[in-house]
C-alpha cells in the first residue's frame, strides 16, 4: 500500500512538472524597417567564412567554406582581407583518397585546395570565442595581422558560417556552440565601434534562419537555408571520395556567383530572386529590414567582390577630377520601408502565425511566465529525489 | 569641444609707412620681410593690409598673409578682412562643427574628402611598388630611395608633427593584369577605360599586403606595363582625350601610376632614374595629401575677391594646412575617443556580470584626462602638443575597449543553469537531508530515552 501511494505520488508529480513545462513558442517579431536615403558607401571589402565542423564526414562543410573561398578571390578580394576558419583539415585526412585535395564537384575538375589558399584559423583554434573575439576585435595582443578583422566604418563585410546547427545555434567542433544571441550581441559590438558599414550574412545549417533572428544592428542583410524545424540537404556525394562533396544551397548559390564577374551588376535581390524551395529540399529565407537601402539597388559585388571606388588623379590646375562610380553626391528617391522577415513561402505578405508546439523549451522568452518553468524544473528534480528515496527504502 | 576656435591674428595697419596713395601698386612684401619675422608660431597668423588697385589677399606658406584693398575705407577694410578669413578658416570651422553633430555617420552620407582621407593613426606604412608587365619592357630596377630622399623626405617631414611614416619599397616582375586593355589603332595606343579601373589591381597575384607592420598602408603603386600594351593610357574611349596624368587614387588605400616608356630615348633602359620617376613623385605626392587629409584650401575658400595660396616650393604642407590639419585632425581625435568610451560605458552597463580590471579603469580614466587637455591646448593654440594628448586620448580609449578580458559572457539563459544543475544537485540533496533528518531524529529519540 504504502509503495503504490509513493508510486502515485510520483507519477502524479512528474505529470503535473512535465505540463507545467510545456511551453508556447512565440511568434517571430516584427521588426520595423529603417529610413535612409543614401547608397552604399564602402571603400574596402573584408570576408569571414567560418566552417564549424570537423570529421570527415563533414567534408562538404569544408568544401562548401573553401568554394566560397574561391568565390571571393575570384571576384578580387585579396588574402589579407579574407579570414578563413577550417575546423578541419579533410585535405589531408588519413581517409581522403585525393590527398592534399578538397573538391567540391562530383567530376572533380577543380580542386579547391591546390594552390594560393591562407587558411587563417584552423583546427583547434576554430572556437566559439576566438569567432567572437574577431568579430568583436577583441583579440589577444600577440594576435598576428592576418588573424585580426582591420575593418572600418567604411568596410563591406561578407560573414558565412556552414556547419550543423538547430534552433538559434550553431555547433563548433562538436562540442560547444554558439546562440543567435551571442552573434547578435557581437554585431551589436561591431556597429558601436564602427567597425562595418553593411553585412552580409550568409548561414547554410540545418534550422539556420532562426540563427538571424536576433540581430538588431542595422546595415544587416541576412539569409539561412531553411527555416526553423527544417533540415538542410546535400547536394550530392562522390562515390570514389565516399562522402557528400557540397551542400544544396551553397551550390545554388555559387551557381549564381560562378556566372558574375568584377564587373557585374546583378544585385542581391536577384540572388535571393534564384531560391527555389523544391530544388533545396529545405525553405531559404533572407531578412533585409534592418538593410537601409533596396535589395535591388545592393550589388552582389558590393558584398563578394572588392570593387571600390576610384578617383581620376588630375593636375591641380585644371581642378578637374572625375570621381568614378561616386555615390556619395546622388540620392535616390523615397526608400523602401520592408517590416517583416521574410520567408521564400507561397504569399510572400505572409504574416507569421503563432504556433502552439508540444515538449519545447522556447529559451530565455520574456513573454512566457518564469515561475511556472521554474517550479515545474523544482518539482520535477524533487520527483526524481523521492523516486531514489523511495526505491532505497524500498529495498 | 572646440567649436569655435579663437585665432590670434596681428593686423598690422600700415596707413602712416603708405601715405603715399598714388603709388599703390609699388608695395612688396620685401621690404617686410626683414623687420617682421615670420610667425613659426601655430594658431598665430600675420596679416598686413595694404591699398591696392583691386581687392585681392595673398597667402604665403610661412603664415603671413597680405590683404589688399581697393578702397581705403574702414568699412571695406573690415571687410575685406572678414571676408579673407571667413574664407580661410570658414570651411574648416563648419567641418569640425559637423563632425561634433553627426555622431554616427555612416559612409554614404560622408563628404567626398571624408571618404577619402585615411582615419587618423600615430604611425604610416608607405609601401612603394614597381610593377612591371612582363620582361619585355626591360624594366628592371628603379631609382626609387633616392627619389624618396629628394622628393618625399620635405613632405615626411614636415608631416612628422601629426604622424610618422615609415616608407619601403618594392619592385615585383611579370605583373599581369586580370583583363587586356582595348587598342586604339589610329592611335597606336592601348586604352583602359575608367570603368575598369577598379578591377585594375590584380588582388588574387599582386602581393602589396605587409603581413609583419600592424601599422596602417599607405600603397604607391608604379605600373610600366608590357611592350605589347605600351603605351598604356586612361581614357573613356577612342575619341576622348586621355588622362594627363595616367594616374587615378583609390580612397583609404593608395595611388597607382601608369608609367609608359619609350626605350629607344635611354641608355640604359633598365634603370628607372629619378629624372623618370620625378612627375610620378609628384602624383604620389598630391594623392598623397588628399589622403592624409590635407584640405587643398585654394579650392574649399570662397570668396568674392581672389584669394591666392602660394604653395610651398618642395610639395611640403604649408604652414596653413598643416594647422588647418592639425586642428581638424585633433578634433576628430577628440570626438572618437569619447564615442569610444561612450561605448565602453554602455556595454559595461549593459552586461551586469561583466569583470572590469583596474588597468582598464586607469586607462579610461587617463583618455578622458588626455582629452580634455587637448582641448585645453586647442583653445590656447599650442596645437602640437593638442594633437599628441588626443593621439594619446584615443590610443588609450581604443586599449580600454579592445582589451582581451571584455568579451561578454557568452549567452547562457537561466533555464540551462536550472535544467543542468537542478537534476545533478537535487536528488543527490535529497537522500542527504532524509538522512539527516532520520539521524536528528534518532538523536532526539535517544535523548528522549536516556533523560
Amino acid at each position: 500500500m504504502r509503495l503504490t501511494a509513493i508510486f502515485k505520488c510520483i507519477a502524479a508529480s512528474v505529470c503535473v512538472a512535465s505540463t507545467l513545462a510545456i511551453s508556447v513558442t512565440t511568434n517571430q517579431e516584427d521588426v520595423e524597417g529603417f529610413f535612409s536615403k543614401s547608397k552604399s558607401g564602402h571603400t574596402n571589402n573584408w570576408a569571414v567564412l567560418v566552417c564549424t565542423s570537423r570529421f570527415w564526414f563533414n567534408y562538404r562543410h569544408i568544401a562548401n567554406t573553401l568554394s566560397m573561398y574561391r568565390t571571393v578571390k575570384r571576384l578580387g578580394i585579396p588574402d589579407s582581407n579574407i579570414i578563413m576558419m577550417l575546423a578541419d583539415d579533410v585535405a589531408c585526412n588519413s581517409r581522403n583518397i585525393f590527398p592534399a585535395t578538397v573538391y567540391n564537384n562530383r567530376g572533380r575538375q577543380l580542386d579547391l585546395y591546390g594552390e594560393n589558399v591562407e587558411v587563417d584559423y584552423r583546427g583547434y583554434e576554430v572556437t566559439v570565442e576566438n569567432f567572437i573575439r574577431m568579430l568583436t576585435g577583441r583579440v589577444a595582443k600577440e594576435t598576428p595581422r592576418s588573424k585580426r578583422l582591420l575593418t572600418d566604418d567604411q568596410s563591406n563585410i561578407l560573414v558565412y558560417m556552414t556547419g550543423h546547427g538547430g534552433e538559434e545555434f550553431l555547433k563548433f567542433q562538436d562540442a560547444e556552440e554558439i546562440s543567435a544571441y551571442d552573434l547578435g550581441d557581437a554585431f551589436q559590438q561591431m556597429h558601436e565601434k564602427k567597425r562595418y558599414n553593411e553585412i552580409l550574412f550568409m548561414i547554410d545549417t540545418c534550422q539556420a534562419n532562426t540563427m538571424y533572428s536576433k540581430i538588431t544592428s542595422p546595415n544587416i542583410i541576412a539569409t539561412g537555408s531553411s527555416k526553423l524545424d527544417e533540415s538542410s540537404y546535400s547536394h550530392h556525394d562522390d562515390p570514389d571520395i565516399g562522402v557528400a562533396v557540397i551542400d544544396r544551397f551553397t551550390y545554388y548559390v555559387l551557381e549564381v556567383l560562378e556566372k558574375i564577374d568584377m564587373q557585374s551588376k546583378a544585385t542581391v535581390q536577384d540572388l535571393f530572386d534564384t531560391y527555389d524551395t523544391k530544388l533545396l529540399g529545405s525553405t531559404p529565407g533572407y531578412r533585409h529590414d534592418l538593410f537601409n537601402r533596396p535589395l535591388d539597388q545592393a550589388l552582389l559585388t558590393d558584398f563578394f567582390g572588392s570593387v571600390q571606388n576610384i578617383e581620376l588623379t588630375e593636375p591641380k590646375e585644371q581642378q578637374e577630377s572625375m570621381p568614378e562610380d561616386d555615390p556619395v553626391q546622388d540620392e535616390t528617391g523615397p526608400s523602401v520601408l520592408e517590416p517583416e522577415l521574410r520567408d521564400n513561402s507561397s504569399q510572400p505578405a505572409q504574416r507569421p502565425q503563432p504556433q502552439v508546439r508540444d515538449h519545447t523549451f522556447e529559451i530565455g522568452d520574456p513573454s512566457q511566465s518564469q515561475t511556472w518553468r521554474y517550479a515545474a524544473f523544482i518539482g520535477l528534480s524533487l520527483a526524481l529525489g523521492g523516486a531514489l528515496v523511495a526505491s532505497s527504502s524500498f529495498v | 569641444m572646440p567649436a569655435d576656435i579663437p585665432y590670434h591674428c596681428q593686423t598690422s595697419h600700415l596707413e602712416g609707412k603708405l601715405a603715399k596713395r598714388e603709388q599703390p601698386n609699388t608695395f612688396s612684401m620685401d621690404r617686410y620681410r626683414g623687420e617682421d619675422r615670420p610667425s613659426n608660431v601655430p594658431g598665430t597668423y600675420d596679416f598686413y593690409i595694404s591699398p591696392g588697385d583691386a581687392t585681392r589677399a595673398s597667402l604665403r606658406s610661412q603664415r603671413q598673409g597680405h590683404i589688399q584693398v581697393q578702397s581705403w575705407e574702414e568699412d571695406d577694410v573690415v571687410n575685406a578682412v572678414v571676408a579673407t578669413l571667413e574664407a580661410i578658416f570658414g570651411p574648416e570651422e563648419r567641418n569640425v562643427q559637423q563632425l561634433i553633430n553627426v555622431v554616427s555617420s555612416r559612409g554614404a552620407s560622408k563628404a567626398k574628402h571624408q571618404l577619402k582621407a585615411v582615419k587618423y593613426a600615430p604611425g604610416y606604412q608607405l609601401t612603394f611598388s614597381l610593377f612591371s608587365g612582363d620582361a619585355s619592357n626591360g624594366v628592371r630596377q628603379w631609382k626609387m630611395q633616392e627619389a624618396i630622399n629628394v622628393y618625399l623626405a620635405p613632405f615626411i617631414k614636415s608631416m612628422s608633427v601629426v604622424s610618422k611614416f615609415t616608407v619601403e619599397s618594392q619592385v615585383q616582375h611579370y605583373a599581369s593584369l586580370t583583363f587586356k586593355p582595348q587598342l586604339d589603332s589610329d592611335l597606336n595606343e592601348h586604352y583602359l577605360h575608367p570603368d575598369t579601373l577598379p578591377n585594375f589591381i590584380n588582388a588574387a597575384e599582386w602581393s602589396l599586403a605587409s603581413t609583419v607592420s600592424s601599422l596602417p598602408s599607405l600603397n604607391f603603386l608604379v605600373y610600366v606595363p608590357k611592350l605589347s600594351e605600351s603605351p598604356l593610357v586612361i581614357k573613356s574611349g577612342p575619341a576622348a582625350s586621355h588622362s594627363s596624368t595616367n594616374s587615378f587614387l583609390i580612397p583609404r588605400w593608395g595611388g597607382i601610376a601608369i608609367l609608359n616608356r619609350n626605350n629607344d630615348t635611354f641608355s640604359s633602359p633598365e634603370i628607372i632614374t629619378i629624372q623618370e620617376l620625378e612627375p610620378v613623385m609628384s602624383i604620389f605626392l598630391m594623392q598623397l595629401r588628399d589622403l592624409m587629409g590635407l584640405a587643398d584650401l585654394s579650392s574649399t575658400s570662397v570668396s568674392s575677391f581672389p584669394i591666392t595660396f602660394h604653395k610651398s616650393a618642395n610639395a611640403a604642407p604649408t604652414a596653413w594646412e598643416l594647422d588647418n590639419l592639425l586642428r581638424r585632425r585633433a578634433a576628430e581625435n577628440v570626438v572618437d575617443s569619447l564615442a569610444t568610451l561612450t561605448s565602453l560605458a554602455r556595454l559595461v552597463t549593459d552586461t551586469p556580470n561583466m569583470v572590469v580590471l583596474d588597468h582598464i579603469q586607469k586607462d579610461v580614466v587617463d583618455a578622458l584626462r588626455d582629452v580634455e587637455r587637448s582641448c585645453r591646448r586647442l583653445s590656447e593654440q599650442g596645437y602640437i602638443e593638442a594633437i599628441e594628448a588626443s593621439r594619446d586620448g584615443l590610443v588609450k580609449s581604443e586599449t580600454a575597449f579592445f582589451d582581451p578580458t571584455m568579451v561578454s559572457m557568452l549567452y547562457f539563459p537561466d533555464e540551462h543553469k536550472y535544467a543542468i544543475y537542478m537534476p545533478l544537485f537535487v536528488p543527490i540533496s535529497v537522500p542527504l537531508l532524509m538522512g539527516l533528518l532520520r539521524e536528528a531524529k534518532k538523536w532526539k529519540e535517544a535523548k528522549k530515552s536516556a533523560a
